[in-house]
């Protein structure tokens, strides 16, 4: 299952959905280095209105994007998270970290 | 105009009774002043009598009393400051101490430390994950050139192979030529014998890829492992550790609410016995007044001395009747001054005394 990505002017949005788990790291790292790779897009948001799940290892492929984002010199953001997302980032104080945005 | 008293003595339980009837005569009325004046002597001795009586009851009663006030007074003063210490304790008690590296830690404190170690573990977590995906893509790198080295060796051992069939080829020549070709025999072996062995090291470095590839999908494995875990355990764990020191904080502050309570009732349970221990003072304002009451006593028994001599004096009828007057009234003045100094002395003390 691929993860699905939408462009406007600048900013690219990468919709996850469903669980983000270690088996998920293909599909993802494929939609995210794509919205990296568009030399016009400034601002990647991972859009989590529709991610019912997410384990450790999602942060951890989230941190990692999220350094390949700072050598890019992009922006990176998480918007609109679920309930159940919002109580694992919060949780982890994952906005010390990252741009939460509801 | 002369008259004459007539006293009948009381008996128990009626009152005195005065008669007076008027005499021609001065003579007679000694005998009848005599009587009067003894048993006035009779009246105030007895009165002197049973006011001393009742002197001494009261003050047994007012020792036993002060003694059983002050006795309980005294425990009571005891157990406040028994409680006053107990709370004291108790409040050194809540101030929860745990040993330390650096010492000692408070509630507050310790709270902190175990929130701050959730949040090192939540880190360290984090950490972990991210750097599980730089080594999988350094693991995918390493996949990759095997695969590329999976194909090189492919096309070696097609290169082995061919070099094979060249040098089986090259034998067969060599036979042709018979004794021309024998030099050539023996390359076309060596060479069958290089490209044999090349073979085998080609086989060789493709099993070691395979078994590389198989470590790489095992370490790929151990590291979904590590990187995975269930984070609602660590959201149980916090939201617990937070409920369970907001319920210690909580009641934490309510013990010591109770304590700040407990030691002002103890302070001033502490006070109003002071106080009452202090108001015990008025015993000695009481022995006062029943000591100035005592002597108020022995001047009514001096009086009624007093006064049945001169009842003696009056029924001899050795003195005149002027001098006797004379001694009667210096008698009741010298009674009446002492009377007036013991109540304006006991009034005057009264006025200090605190009573409760």
């Amino acid at each position: 299952m691929g993860f699905r990505m939408q462009v406007d002017h600048q900013c690219a949005t990468v919709f996850l959905e469903g669980r983000l788990a270690f088996g998920s790291y293909p599909d993802f790292r494929a939609a995210t280095m794509s919205a990296l790779d568009l030399p016009e897009v400034q601002v990647i948001h991972l859009d989590m209105s529709a991610l019912d799940y997410m384990d450790s290892s999602a942060l951890g492929m989230i941190l990692h994007f999220k350094q390949k984002a700072d050598l890019a010199k992009k922006t990176l953001a998480i918007i609109r998270p679920s309930p159940q997302v919002a109580t694992v980032l919060k949780v982890v104080n994952f906005d010390r970290l990252i741009s939460i945005l509801p | 105009m002369a008259g004459v008293f007539s006293w009948g003595k009381p008996t128990e339980g009626t009152t005195p009774s005065i008669g007076l009837e008027t005499t021609s005569s001065v003579a007679d009325v000694n005998p009848v002043l005599a009587d009067l004046l003894m048993a006035q002597a009779s009246v105030l001795e007895g009165a002197a009598k049973d006011q001393g009586l009742k002197l001494k009851q009261a003050e047994l009663l007012m020792a036993e009393a002060v003694e059983g006030f002050g006795g309980s007074l005294r425990k009571l003063d005891s157990l406040a400051r028994e409680q006053y210490g107990l709370s004291m304790e108790l409040r050194t008690v809540l101030e929860v101490k745990l040993d330390g590296e650096d010492g000692t830690q408070s509630v507050e404190q310790f709270t902190a430390t175990i929130l701050g170690t959730l949040d090192l573990f939540v880190q360290a977590m984090l950490e972990i994950g991210q750097s599980s995906f730089q080594l999988v893509e350094e693991m995918d790198g390493i996949r990759a050139t095997s695969e590329s080295m999976v194909s090189s060796l492919g096309e070696l051992a097609e290169v082995a192979q061919r070099t094979q069939m060249l040098a089986l080829n090259a034998s067969i020549e060599a036979a042709h030529a018979r004794q021309y070709g024998a030099g050539f025999s023996v390359v076309a072996g060596e060479v069958q014998k290089l490209a044999d062995r090349s073979g085998r090291i080609s086989d060789q470095l493709a099993l070691q890829v395979r078994e590389t590839e198989a470590a790489l999908n095992r370490t790929n494995t151990q590291v979904e492992i590590i990187a995975s875990k269930d984070l609602n355990e660590i959201i149980r764990s916090k939201q617990l550790a937070q409920r369970m020191v907001s319920a210690i904080s909580q009641s934490e502050l309510r013990a010591q609410q109770l304590v700040v309570q407990m030691e002002a009732i103890g302070r001033d349970v502490k006070d109003q016995v002071a106080r009452s221990i202090q108001a015990l003072q008025f015993e000695d304002m009481v022995r006062q007044i029943l000591l100035r009451v005592t002597q108020g006593s022995e001047h009514l028994s001096t009086f009624a001395l007093r006064t049945r001599s001169l009842a003696e004096a009056v029924a001899s009828g050795t003195q005149p009747l002027e001098a006797l007057l004379v001694q009667a009234t210096r008698d009741f003045l010298v009674f009446a001054q002492d009377e007036h100094d013991s109540v304006k002395a006991a009034s005057m003390q009264s006025g200090d005394v605190e009573l409760f």
